[in-house]
């Protein structure tokens, strides 16, 4: 019972000045589902990339069945049957779905590809899974949505072989059903005997799987305890290192006129959205990833083509051909993805906070640079972003202070109408507990703010109205007590009343 | 670093180093190192004011490209067809000039001239999908085609003070050419690190949607830099034509276009854009300056000079790239 696959013992790691892991001891079960927790920056990730052999670690031993090993490559690890599950997994575009799946194991028939028994062994897992509704083996790529990119990456790790299964924030681009299946058959994983290591920020799926947990918190394991009875509080205390205080203030607010309003806009990818925000309102957008969100985010912001239906922003006529139209007119966004639509990772904090600035730092096309500098210390200083100093490259930050860089930005140039989409998305709770300080002050100061949010209790938490949507069309509007979890769900499954 | 290092009162000065930069620190040493090798195997001539100015003057025409070259790569985009622009304009020069009897006037017809290359470029990449490489390789065909169709391939003289006085003229001892050279040199220095434009022409070759997200206008800006691209060739194409006093339409042929890439890729520039220096790619035009100056004074054949810059080239990129991956860019 329960033999130990996977030991590590006093593992320590450094990155320049940043101590990720010190002198950290794991050891992963068969049979046995390992949750790793902590805020961003924890360790996590370090963790699982030294399991995977993608980083070395400076000192300690792995053993794997007792025998002390040396991980040299993700391909050595996979071979010795560890599989890193990654959130964003890497796809080959040209490839079909089964041809990704065994990508690095392909078998041949004579010189060519044996496309049946790729085929067939792909069926066979997709089946296996019993997610044939989502994934077709022979679906191009190119085209494929996050949550069917993940589970061809959970696919990958399934291929025959595997002791150690690590999942890495496994259901942030999942449907509820989704998730449920994947926990279906990570359960089924951990009967087979399979170690399982498990890292998520969603508190609840870990006490819904764990055996047990570990917390990392600043590269060091503050605790490994039983998953049973373990209360959400607790773990979240075990993070941060302090008791959380309420996440939700509820400042007091005036609502004001109208800012935006859409009547049956239609793009390419929405029908007929029917949406307004008054100043100082905050509007939630709900349903599932792929419902069209964010494609209502992308028309107010002048991404997408407007067909069909009228905007109004500040009662006049709005039709925006570009986020330049976009920010003139006094929008911001906080977009999805951070690292390739918010931020340029590789300059510095000073020049990401100030780049839709220029009117401001600038005169005649000249940058001041007494002001730029004013100016982003400040932005900063009111975010609580943790650096040394302006000149700080933002890829050297962690996920949350990534994010308040992002928020800085719009504090410089005062939107009247802020878009934010999933805007604690891999933000750990500390900075999350900071983000929705400054939503909650924007919207204070008269700022319209649609918020779209798979995060429930935000959504809940800071919206005063939540429309939700369901196959690219809205679905419904709840507000006061009957924006609740369940509400929202079962209008974002109602397929029918969308079509 | 700890939670609690927030962003200190006073913001930290940073050293020397850092401002001038590792990578300009590793190019001054390989440039004090070639300067050493061919000083030490031609100590009669290296050092000679002469040779010095000789330096000089066969950089002004590549440093003018290799500072335009850089502000494209850094956009994201490259321009081989520079080259071709230099021949072309030289080659519309001669022929206004010959036209009107007035080399100013033939020098304001390059200029526009190039303007007119660099939007075709521009429009081509932007407006007709073209990927940036692929465009000027046919543009480097084309306007090369155009310089040879303005007099059948012949060269045409050109006669005129103005012009030869860029070519051979001098204030105080220093060639014209060099002034020009440095007069660009200050502009891109100014432009690339004080204004807004500068700044968004790293963001644009940073990641081209959060630029695009943050409300700047990224096809204005294309268009923009292949236009200032050609009208830098045109600039390089007037000091050539002050140096020959003629219209050649195969000038530009000599790999003008690579020496100025190996330049601005030596200096910094990483092909995916974003980064790169105008003083970098300045320290790669002195280091093909003196390569080529010592190649020519310890007699070695041409040939192998070819040779020589194209595996520069390589080796320049393939350093490049491991350092960002190294960096964990």
């Amino acid at each position: 019972m329960n033999a130990p696959v996977v030991s590590l013992t006093g593992i320590s790691k450094r990155f320049g000045p940043v101590q990720a892991l010190d002198d950290v001891s794991a050891t992963f079960k068969s049979g046995a589902i390992t949750a790793l927790i902590g805020e961003n920056g924890a360790g996590k990730s370090t963790l699982l990339r030294i399991l995977e052999g993608e980083t070395q670690p400076d000192r300690g031993a792995i053993e794997i069945d007792g025998a002390a090993v040396t991980i040299r490559s993700p391909r050595d690890a996979h071979e010795r049957g560890i599989r890193v599950i990654h959130q964003e997994p890497e796809i080959i575009p040209e490839f079909t779905a089964a041809e990704n799946i065994f990508v690095g194991d392909f078998r041949t028939r004579g010189v060519s590809l044996d496309r049946q028994d790729l085929y067939r062994r792909a069926d066979h897992l997709i089946e296996h899974m019993g997610v044939q509704d989502t994934l077709q083996p022979g679906m191009p790529c190119r085209h494929l949505g996050p949550a069917q990119r993940q589970l061809i990456e959970i696919l990958r790790a399934l291929r025959p072989g595997a002791r150690l299964v690590a999942f890495d924030e496994p259901t942030s681009s999942l449907t509820r059903a989704e998730a449920e299946r994947l926990f279906g058959l990570i359960l089924e994983l951990r009967a087979n005997g399979t170690a399982i290591a498990y890292v998520s920020h969603r508190l609840g799926e870990i006490t819904e799987l764990a055996d047990e947990v570990m917390v990392l918190r600043d590269g060091a394991c503050v605790a490994v305890e039983p998953a049973e009875g373990l209360e959400e509080d607790r773990m979240v205390q075990l993070m941060v290192g302090r008791p959380l205080a309420d996440l939700f203030t509820h400042p007091s607010r005036t609502i004001g006129d109208e800012v935006l309003r859409m009547e049956g806009v239609t793009t390419a990818k929405v029908r007929g959205i029917d949406l307004s925000v008054r100043a100082g309102e905050v509007v939630g957008i709900g349903g599932l990833v792929g419902a069209g969100r964010s494609d209502v985010a992308m028309a107010v912001f002048g991404m997408d083509t407007i067909e069909d239906g009228e905007m109004h922003y500040q009662g006049e006529p709005y039709r925006p051909r570009s986020p330049a139209d976009a920010i003139r007119a006094g929008i911001g966004i906080v977009p999805e993805d951070r690292k390739e639509q918010a931020l340029l990772m590789l300059q510095s904090i000073r020049k990401n906070v100030t780049l839709a600035a220029s009117p401001i730092i600038s005169r005649y096309g000249v940058i001041d640079d007494r002001t730029d500098a004013r100016i982003s210390d400040k932005a900063i200083r009111d975010l609580g972003i943790r650096t040394p100093s302006n000149r700080q490259e933002v890829a050297k930050l962690s996920g949350g202070n990534q994010q308040k860089t992002v928020f800085a930005r719009w504090e410089v140039v005062k939107p009247q109408l802020l878009i934010l989409d999933e805007p604690t998305r891999g933000v750990d709770v500390g900075s999350k507990a900071e983000i929705y300080r400054q939503i909650e002050s924007m919207s204070a100061a008269g700022v319209a703010i649609i918020l779209i949010s798979s995060e429930m209790t935000e959504l809940i938490g800071l919206s005063d109205r939540i429309v939700v949507m369901a196959n690219n069309a809205i679905v419904g509007t709840l507000a006061g007590d009957d924006a609740t979890e369940e509400a929202i769900l079962s209008l974002s499954m109602n397929k029918e009343a969308a079509s | 670093m700890s939670k609690d290092d927030v962003l200190q009162a006073t913001p930290t000065k940073p050293s020397i180093i850092s401002r001038i930069g590792t990578q300009n620190i590793s190019l001054l040493i390989s440039l004090v190192i070639l300067i050493v090798i061919f000083g030490f195997l031609r100590p009669d001539v290296f050092f000679t004011p002469r040779n010095i100015i000789n330096i000089g003057l066969a950089i002004s025409i590549l440093g003018i490209l290799a500072m335009a070259q850089t502000v494209v790569i850094v956009s994201g985009g490259l321009d081989i067809s520079v080259g071709s622009i230099v021949g072309l304009t030289t080659m519309v020069l001669a022929a206004t000039a010959q036209a009107t009897g007035s080399d100013t006037l033939g020098m304001l017809a390059a200029l526009a001239a190039g303007l007119v290359a660099g939007a075709v470029n521009g429009i081509a990449i932007v407006y007709g999908r073209v990927n940036a490489v692929i465009a000027t390789l046919g543009t480097m065909s084309a306007f090369r085609g155009l310089a040879f169709i303005v007099n059948n391939g012949n060269s045409i003289p050109i006669r005129g003070d103005t012009l030869r006085f860029l070519g051979a003229g001098d204030v105080l001892g220093i060639p014209a050419a060099i002034i020009v050279l440095l007069s660009v040199i200050a502009v891109f220095m100014f432009v690339t690190r004080s204004t807004v434009v500068g700044r968004n022409i790293y963001a644009i070759g940073g990641n081209i949607s959060v630029a695009r997200l943050a409300g700047l206008a990224i096809k204005r800006y294309q268009i923009g830099i292949y236009v200032m691209s050609g009208f830098a060739a045109a600039i390089a194409g007037l000091v050539l034509a002050g140096r020959t006093m003629s219209g050649q339409p195969a000038s530009g042929s000599q790999g003008l276009e690579l020496e100025a890439i190996t330049a601005a890729i030596l200096g910094g520039c990483i092909l995916q854009g974003g980064r790169g220096t105008i003083v970098g790619a300045m320290l790669g035009v002195l280091i093909l300056g003196v390569l080529n100056n010592g190649m020519i004074l310890t007699s070695v054949p041409t040939f192998y000079q070819l040779l020589a810059k194209g595996a520069l080239l390589i080796a320049a990129v393939s350093i490049q790239e491991h350092q960002r991956i190294a960096r964990g860019g």
